[in-house]
């Protein structure tokens, strides 16, 4: 009778214990973005595949969330900003916000306060020059958990290539990218940008602008007019000069009033002549 | 004479969520120095509940159990008392020697006493070829005696043996008898519980018969039995009637 | 005590021999050189990812050992029944509880001891050396170690051997989360509810406390003296009532 009770209490224990847990990974995906993990769709082939496979994307695409946070908190020296991402600051994108507010109410909860305050980073420090090689493993651990994770490729390609002068080693990483997403602009614009500014190949730089121009994503006017605005130096670099210039006219096209834009246009058209 | 065992309108119940089993319904018996107690009745009738209470291994609703003066729980009273369980099984990864030495430690018996105490003990259960054998590898049989010898390895005064004739063999039977009449000799009290009346018949002074949770004899044993001369087992058709009887 | 450290000796005597300490090991030495020799894009001297990798590692397998080792010394021994001739000798179920504990503690601290040793060599390999900031984190483990150990010890007074090893990992991954998951939402909840979370802050203990991988991995300097010792002491007042609850509910029980 005993080894009856120990069981029925066993079950209820352990069944507590699976809703608690399915309740924490819940609660994990509601401040991370889901993805579609294309590898394991597969899955939804068979019966109940689609829930099997919705499960295991949340589960591989939550780490993968996590794990580009870490890239965040490594460039910081173990300092995180609650719900905010400096990487892609660094790397132009995103803008600054607010910090965690510290709640403090009374003598114990100060006290507590200053014992995390001390167990944890405090303050704010980045990482400088070949430092910034540690940041690298964490962009590569965000991409082969979750392959379809654009920017981690797009960011990454740029601090390889920019911070870390290993451009041959950017692009093959973006490479890797395009393949698993072909139809990222801001991967192929990155690849561009590291032909263009590292290796002055430009007619290859030429390629990936083009490429990304045709993608099929959604695009919004500042990303497509800093993609032609490349294209143009890159067919002018080739000397393509009109074909350079009709890239500003596209330009001019999304923002009629950019002055940039209207002063290279005359300047080459005046070298033309 | 105080006896050494006092146990007083004991009561003790189990409780299963909200199922509550009485176990014993004021059980009262006594056992005094140097007498071998017999505990008889059938199964689920309160022998292994009376014994637990003993040795404090659970707590009774009312009345109370005192050995040697205390109450039964007391930790005092189990430097002096050894036990040897129904069915117990020893650390399968020990060896008799390692698991004595263990038992013995937390008598606090120092080191050369307990190695010359353990060789004594092995030897009286036969066990001494098989002093390093893991306990796993010993049969049944050896198990038994190796339970035994845990049971006297701090020399106790009194001995609370809970069917010890459990998986022996008939040699086995009359080794365990002459150990407990050997252990009598020397002064030791020895409070036992079995369904061998036989047994009992043969060694025991006292006997108490226990019938769901209510003791319904307690008496020495030549005034049970009386002087009948017969070939047959005249316990057991005393204990049959009165179980039985009580029944009905 | 001393009927307490018999008790420890058996339980480690116990767990040498069981096979799942060997697997565990050869596991976590085996993922630790694959992170060591994991390369990233042609680039040297890594050092940062392989510590929190390893650390990670080592963490997580040390407690697995300390709550598989915890977990089955009361539900085993009941089960098995060595424990009635145990408990017929001189030893109080406290010193039994505290036996038990005391033996789950060193056999885990034990194991992460010679992981950290390895883990040490690898770094050592990397060019990197032993900081202050790492012996402290490692202090702060032993005793997290043992704190955990507590924890499971006094559920196994309560819980059957499965349902205990489920309720500790899982206490021990959220265990780590308590107070910040409290004090984001302190502020939305009234008065009543933040008074509930309140105490479930100050009743639980935080196992962030004893984690200060993130300290070693980037290299900070070590904390000051008062903050280890506000967190040794944080963590022998946890064990004591953890170990008092464990003992409470075992000496009512009925073997």
């Amino acid at each position: 009778m005993r080894k009856k009770e120990e069981r029925h209490r066993g079950t209820e224990y352990s069944l507590c214990a699976f809703a608690a847990l399915c309740l924490c990974a819940l609660l994990l995906q509601i401040p991370l973005q889901t993805y579609h993990y294309s590898a394991v769709s597969s899955v939804s082939v068979i019966p109940g595949g689609e829930i099997i496979s919705k499960v295991l994307g949340g589960v591989f695409t939550g780490s993968a969330d996590l794990l580009w946070l870490k890239v965040d908190e490594y460039l910081h020296k173990g300092v995180t900003e609650h719900g905010h991402c400096h990487i892609l600051e660094e790397a132009g994108i995103g803008v600054h916000t607010q910090h965690r507010h510290e709640l403090q109410y009374n003598r114990l909860d100060k006290f507590f306060t200053k014992l995390e305050y001390n167990l944890k980073p405090n303050i704010e420090g980045h990482l400088h020059s070949k430092r910034e090689n540690e940041l690298m493993p964490w962009f590569k651990f965000t991409t082969m958990f979750n392959p379809h994770h654009v920017r981690a490729y797009a960011v990454g390609g740029y601090w390889l290539a920019f911070r870390l002068e290993k451009p041959d080693e950017a692009i093959k990483f973006m490479k890797e990218g395009i393949k698993n997403n072909p139809d990222s602009y801001q991967i192929s614009e990155e690849i561009g940008i590291v032909y263009f500014s590292k290796l002055k190949d430009y007619k290859k730089a030429q390629y990936y602008f083009e490429k990304a121009l045709k993608s099929q994503a959604k695009m919004d006017e500042y990303d497509k007019a800093g993609i032609l605005r490349f294209l143009a130096f890159s067919h002018k670099f080739q000397g393509h000069t009109q074909k350079a210039i009709d890239c500003y006219k596209q330009v001019l096209r999304l923002f009629p009033e950019n002055k940039k834009a209207k002063n290279f246009i005359d300047k080459w058209e005046r070298g033309k002549e | 004479m105080k006896p050494v065992i006092e146990i007083k309108n004991l009561h003790a119940e189990y409780r299963t969520g909200k199922e509550r089993t009485v176990a014993l319904k004021g059980i009262t018996l006594s056992a005094y120095k140097g007498e071998i107690f017999g505990f008889i009745g059938p199964n689920g009738a309160g022998k292994t509940t009376t014994i637990n209470i003993l040795l404090g291994f659970m707590h009774p609703t009312n009345g109370n159990a005192v050995i040697f003066g205390e109450k039964s729980s007391s930790l005092k009273n189990r430097f002096r008392i050894g036990y040897l369980p129904e069915i117990a099984y020893y650390y399968p990864y020990l060896t008799p020697f390692k698991i004595l030495t263990m038992y013995g430690k937390l008598f606090r018996i120092d080191k050369t006493t307990l190695n010359n105490r353990i060789d004594s003990v092995l030897a009286n259960a036969g066990l001494t070829e098989e002093k390093n054998t893991p306990i796993r590898n010993l049969s049944k049989g050896m198990s038994q005696r190796l339970g035994l010898a845990q049971a006297i390895i701090n020399d106790p005064e009194v001995l609370i043996l809970d069917e010890p004739n459990s998986g022996l063999d008939p040699i086995g039977k009359r080794e365990m008898r002459d150990i407990i009449l050997e252990l009598k000799n020397k002064g030791k009290t020895i409070f036992f519980s079995s369904h061998e009346l036989s047994e009992v018949e043969l060694i025991c002074d006292r006997v108490g018969i226990i019938d769901r949770g209510q003791i319904l004899k307690t008496e020495k044993l030549d005034q049970i039995v009386g002087k009948i001369d017969t070939k047959q087992t005249v316990l057991e058709d005393i204990f049959i009637r009165m179980i039985k009887d009580k029944r009905a | 005590m001393r009927a307490a450290w018999i008790i420890a000796k058996n339980v480690i005597e116990e767990s040498i021999r069981k096979k799942e300490i060997y697997v565990l090991f050869i596991l976590s030495i085996a993922m630790m050189f694959i992170v060591a020799m994991a390369s990233f894009f042609s680039l040297t001297g890594l050092v940062k990812y392989f510590i929190e990798l390893s650390f990670l590692i080592i963490t997580y397998i040390t407690v697995i050992i300390a709550v598989v080792v915890g977990a089955r010394q009361l539900p085993v021994e009941l089960n098995s029944r060595t424990i009635y001739p145990l408990m017929a000798k001189p030893l109080k179920r406290s010193e039994f509880i505290m036996g038990k504990w005391l033996g789950t503690s060193i056999i885990s601290i034990f194991c992460f001891l010679v992981f950290e040793g390895i883990f040490i060599i690898f770094l050592f390999s990397k060019g990197s050396s032993v900081s202050g900031i790492l012996i402290q984190g490692i202090f702060l483990h032993i005793l997290q170690l043992m704190l955990i150990s507590s924890i499971v010890i006094c559920l196994s007074a309560f819980m059957t051997n499965a349902a205990n090893v489920t309720v500790s990992i899982l206490y021990f991954i959220l265990g780590h989360w308590i107070g910040q998951a409290i004090s984001d939402v302190l502020d939305k909840c009234g008065s009543f509810l933040a008074w509930i979370l309140k105490s479930i802050n100050y009743i639980l203990p935080h196992l962030d406390y004893f984690d200060l991988s993130k300290k070693i991995v980037h290299q900070w300097p070590p904390v000051p003296a008062w903050v280890i010792t506000t967190v040794m002491i944080y963590a022998f007042v946890y064990i004591s009532i953890f170990l008092l609850i464990g003992t409470l509910k075992f000496q009512r029980r009925q073997l």
